[in-house]
């Protein structure tokens, strides 16, 4: 049975794909910038007075209490969301901007200790009397993209109903002999199509550097365009194969630019497991992971590329793959935090992939409004794991497709960024001549 | 025996029975003219949906079947399925 408002647990377990994202944050943690935190960013007409902000969700319980979460445990014992009925709540931070010049990579760049603070933050930018930002900053083992989006919708549109908050973990209908059978079998597979070499961008002697966004958008027209193309490509309805194989095409490009050997290519793409058709659940990452080793063979042919990632999808599909990933993360769960993690770097030998990937589908989709202002705008900005330090997210806004690509300096420069955009574009659009 | 058809209306009870045990929320409601798009069926679950009907009736549908049109509602995909079924021995 979900849990809803007024039924909030003062304590939430970590599911098998929170404490994997957990273990990832460490890793990331010991490297520069961020940690895995994620970022949301809604543009909205007009001002939207701080007074109006803050009594509107200081007053919901459920944000109370999401705030009032603190993490204990999650490296050598289980994680854990313990709620602090004694914190106070989150302040709410407000800046002005004569300009509007886009969001300040500063509130792209907030970091989150969760151990002792809330993991969700909330600040808001006026830029100049036409536009107000919100932005929601969240721990990635808090909740997902879609989890956020759904937290942001109740807080925003006032709904009295109580938000579905959580799934209660359901016992295994499996034996342990029977889930030790398929985490083993999974890992076989995870071993097998991950084994190195990979196409990688990041060179191992550079640091990483400086995390950087870019936001690539397109008309509805084009989006329409390029949903043409994936049709005429073979992925007929998977659209978002299409994206997979465009985006691996321009890591191509980008490795033969630099007079490098192409390897294949391994994308570990997120897959939402909600049931459809409803609101949430909130807390918890619901999602699993399909592993794509594209050819290196394919990453001269979009279709042949694009025709490698379908097939690929249905043998996922056929085979499983999401849930028996699962079923290995939850074993996997019960290791120490050091084991747990060179696992998790053992198949790749550390590379972890190519490039990270999501389609978050329509963002805010039939949201007009929130906290009584039009929505101009929304933008997902992922966290960026390092290695590989380059995570695409596609995403569409009132029908229309947004990329954006998150990179490490220390892996591809501004100009090799700005390349790879490009090349990504000329493959989603068939746009004529050489983008490089 | 005389050979019998597989209705269109038989396949949409089986697909709308799928969509209700494995892809939809629980009281989501689906009936085989509702529009799939209107109940949050994304491309992957989609993809689940074909699987099943290649499962199913053993019936792999082409890239050139999966157009909009044939995957707007249940009743599309059935119609198109049960026209392409070789009748069964009733």
């Amino acid at each position: 049975m979900a849990e809803t408002g007024g039924c909030f647990p003062a304590v939430v377990d970590l599911n098998e794909v929170d404490h994997f994202l957990l273990q990832l944050d460490h890793t990331m943690g010991q490297g520069p910038g961020r940690a895995n935190v994620c970022t949301f960013v809604v543009t909205l007409r007009g001002h939207l007075a701080l007074e109006t902000l803050r009594r509107r969700i200081e007053a919901d319980p459920a944000y109370r209490w999401l705030t009032r979460l603190r993490l204990s445990g999650g490296l050598l014992r289980r994680g854990r969301w313990r709620e602090d009925g004694r914190a106070g709540l989150p302040a709410l931070r407000v800046r002005l901007s004569e300009t509007d010049e886009g969001v300040p990579p500063s509130l792209l760049a907030t970091e989150l200790d969760v151990r002792r603070e809330s993991p969700l933050k909330i600040d808001l930018l006026h830029q100049g009397k036409e536009c107000s930002r919100l932005i929601f900053t969240w721990h990635h083992a808090l909740m997902d993209a879609h989890g956020g989006e759904f937290l942001i919708r109740h807080l925003g549109t006032g709904q009295a109903r109580s938000p579905f908050l959580r799934q209660p973990p359901c016992p295994s209908p499996l034996s342990w002999r029977q889930r030790g059978e398929i985490a083993r079998e999974m890992k076989t597979d995870l071993y097998e199509t991950a084994k190195p070499p990979l196409l990688v961008l990041h060179r191992k002697e550079r640091p990483a550097g400086a995390l950087r966004y870019q936001v690539m958008r397109f008309s509805s027209r084009e989006t329409r365009m390029i949903e043409g193309r994936a049709r005429a490509h073979g992925a007929a309805f998977l659209t978002s194969a299409f994206y997979l194989a465009a985006a691996a095409c321009a890591l191509a490009t980008l490795k033969r630019r630099r007079g490098d050997t192409l390897e294949d290519v391994l994308v570990p793409v997120p897959q939402d497991r909600r049931r459809r058709g409803a609101a949430g659940p909130i807390i918890g990452n619901q999602v699993s992971f399909l592993f794509y080793r594209i050819p290196a063979g394919a990453l001269g042919d979009l279709a042949r590329c694009t025709a490698e990632v379908v097939a690929q999808t249905r043998a996922f599909i056929r085979s499983g793959m999401t849930d028996r990933y699962l079923v290995m993360m939850g074993l996997l769960r019960y290791l120490p935090g050091p084991l747990y993690r060179a696992l998790l770097r053992s198949p790749t030998q550390g590379e972890m992939g190519s490039c990270f990937l999501s389609d978050t589908g329509e963002i805010l989709g039939g949201c007009k409004s929130l906290f009584g202002h039009e929505v101009l705008e929304a933008v997902h900005y992922p966290p960026n794991i390092h290695p590989p330090g380059l995570t695409f997210v596609f995403g569409r806004f009132r029908g229309a497709l947004q990329v954006t690509l998150a990179s490490m300096g220390g892996v591809v420069d501004v100009h090799e960024s700005e390349c790879l955009l490009a090349a990504l574009r000329r493959n989603l659009l068939g746009e004529v001549g050489d983008a490089l | 025996m005389a050979a019998m058809e597989i209705q269109a209306e038989d396949i949409a009870a089986q697909l709308c029975g799928f969509l209700r045990e494995r892809i939809l929320a629980p009281g989501v409601p689906v009936t085989p003219d509702t529009d799939l798009s209107d109940i949050g069926v994304d491309s992957f679950a989609l993809m689940e949906l074909i699987l099943f009907v290649e499962r199913r009736y053993g019936l792999v549908l082409p890239p050139e079947a999966l157009t909009p049109e044939n995957l707007a509602s249940v009743a599309a995909l059935s119609r198109y399925c049960a026209a392409r079924l070789p009748a069964a021995d009733g």
